[in-house]
């Protein structure tokens, strides 16, 4: 990559960035006046994405890093996780004014910008809720990345990207095979996924999903068998004893039974030997819905998940689970329901038929528990979703509540799903 | 001489990668979006593409798909480029059909090589 700040292409940078900044600040204002407006934010979402990478590649890092901060808020909105509310609308204002300046500055010649960067760092940090404690850490660790790359006033006009010869490589140790390489990658990778994933399920409230969480974290950490200094400092969160797992689950239970949401009644005893099927229950708006077991193979919490552009607003993204990637789709939005962000209710169903090569996170609104479906089966009311009627097989009465049951098999193979899988 | 088409809209990156490319002799032309992308893709059929991804119009994921399936552009290698640098980005990524995934800011010698080994 470049070297040295070719003067004319930093300028032309600058009037680049210049020129979107209004642009994103129009976009986010107005999906956030009409929520129709998808359009206009995934808009402003590239022209942040955009001044990021550009700025990467004409080597100004601390700017790229500061555009990362408005990506990664307008990429949270995009896939639900974070509403476009009024203090969300107002930092994104101030801080693509801030760009602004930042941009006038670098203009003028001014480089490091330590005040603006060390402000912008704080707002963001302040926004997400981060602890004031860390801050000058984080500024350091965003300024840190600042090379001295400004140009002189010969190198302005000399240097070019591909005029500057590359320094020789000073190796102390002999130079890997490209298949160690990549497979030294693979494993950062792996080791930074399930690090984050750690960091993350240390910070929920304590039940038995965060437990069994950890669990399998831990165990994914055990299975890289990594000799990492980190290695004890990443997994304390992780670590969980078999007493605690069993006592987080029966708190859970008790908690569910409490609530009589799925009754301890004799009868539902006597389901099992009638061989009913036995159903995941959940709540999409107002209406209850149900897959079989059988073809769900984990439920969630809703995990970071990375945007996918210029796709339509039921498909979140894809997610890295445990090494496998999944693709998100948000079932209400996919059935025409009002999008809404999604919130601590909010839970992903890992869905796999025996039709489908790779599995499929649906994300519904609540989990209601685990239902065998015994009373009579019911036609599919009238008054049932129409996006969701060609994917159901029937409804039954559960509860003095009608649920309808999706066939996941029809949904997963057809083609307005597989498209984007 | 083989044909490269570079795509990106940002006037910045273009030029950048552009000027890489430029040193390799081989024949270069642009697109600015995806859908210009394509429509150059099917006219002149280049050999190699640098494809962006984020990008109005048409994505860098959604022309790979088209060009790949297309009988007469599937043999078109692509490269895609791009400052989404996530594991997921990259397996979206290779799933659309691409020949390599890199990550902008991209290293000049990464670049070049992965175009010598795909022509």
């Amino acid at each position: 990559m470049a070297q040295f700040l070719d003067q004319k292409m930093l300028t032309g940078f600058v009037r680049e960035a210049q020129s979107y900044l209004p642009q994103l600040r129009e976009g986010v204002t107005q999906f956030q006046q009409d929520a129709t407006q998808r359009e206009a934010l995934d808009e402003a979402l590239r022209y942040a994405h955009t001044i990021k990478g550009a700025a990467a590649m004409v080597c100004l890092p601390v700017l790229s890093h500061l555009a990362y901060y408005v990506e990664a808020t307008l990429e949270e909105v995009v896939s639900g996780q974070r509403p476009l509310d009024a203090p969300c609308h107002a930092w994104v204002y101030h801080v693509t004014e801030q760009l602004e300046q930042y941009l006038e500055h670098l203009l003028a010649g001014e480089g490091e910008q330590r005040g603006l960067v060390a402000d912008i760092v704080r707002t963001f940090r302040r926004f997400q809720g981060l602890p004031e404690a860390e801050d000058a850490a984080a500024i350091q660790a965003a300024l840190g990345e600042e090379l001295d790359l400004m140009p002189t006033p010969d190198e302005s006009t000399a240097a070019t990207p591909s005029e500057v010869a590359p320094a020789p490589a000073v190796r102390e140790t002999p130079a890997p095979t490209e298949a160690a390489q990549e497979s030294e990658f693979a494993i950062d990778l792996l080791w930074e996924t399930v690090a984050e994933e750690a960091a993350a399920l240390a910070a929920l409230p304590e039940d038995s999903a965060r437990t069994i969480d950890m669990a399998m974290v831990s165990q994914d950490m055990s299975a890289l068998d990594l000799d990492k200094e980190e290695t004890t400092e990443v997994l304390r969160p992780a670590a969980v004893t078999l007493d605690a797992l069993v006592g987080s689950i029966d708190r859970d239970v008790h908690q569910v039974y409490s609530q009589g949401l799925v009754p301890q009644s004799p009868s539902r005893r006597l389901d099992s030997q009638n061989q009913t099927e036995r159903y995941i229950l959940f709540t999409l708006g107002e209406s209850r819905y149900a897959v079989p077991v059988p073809h769900v193979v984990e439920i969630g919490r809703i995990p970071r998940i990375t945007p996918v552009p210029n796709v339509p607003s039921w498909v979140r993204g894809v997610i890295n689970l445990r090494g496998e990637i999944l693709s998100v789709l948000d079932f209400r939005t996919f059935l025409g329901m009002e999008d809404m962000h999604h919130d601590e209710h909010s839970r992903m169903l890992v869905v796999k038929t025996p039709g489908d090569e790779v599995a499929t996170s649906l994300i519904v609104d609540q989990i209601m528990g685990i239902v065998p479906l015994t009373t009579a089966r019911l036609e599919i009311p009238a008054t049932s979703n129409n996006k969701a009627a060609p994917y159901l097989t029937g409804a039954y009465e559960h509860e003095d509540q009608v649920c309808a049951v999706f066939d996941l098999e029809r949904l997963l193979l057809s083609p307005e799903v597989r498209q984007f899988e | 001489m083989s044909t490269i088409l570079v795509v990106d809209d940002s006037p910045t990156a273009l030029k950048l990668v552009t000027k890489t490319l430029s040193t390799t002799g081989h024949h270069i032309i642009t697109a600015g979006d995806g859908e210009e992308a394509v429509k150059k893709a099917t006219a002149e059929h280049p050999d190699l593409m640098v494809l962006d991804v984020v990008m109005p119009h048409k994505n860098g994921y959604q022309v790979c798909r088209q060009l790949k399936t297309d009988a007469k552009t599937k043999d078109i290698k692509i490269i895609l480029l791009t400052s989404k640098d996530q594991q997921a980005d990259r397996f979206w990524g290779m799933k659309q059909g691409a020949d390599a995934y890199l990550t902008k800011p991209f290293e000049e010698a990464e670049l070049l090589s992965t175009i010598a080994k795909l022509l």
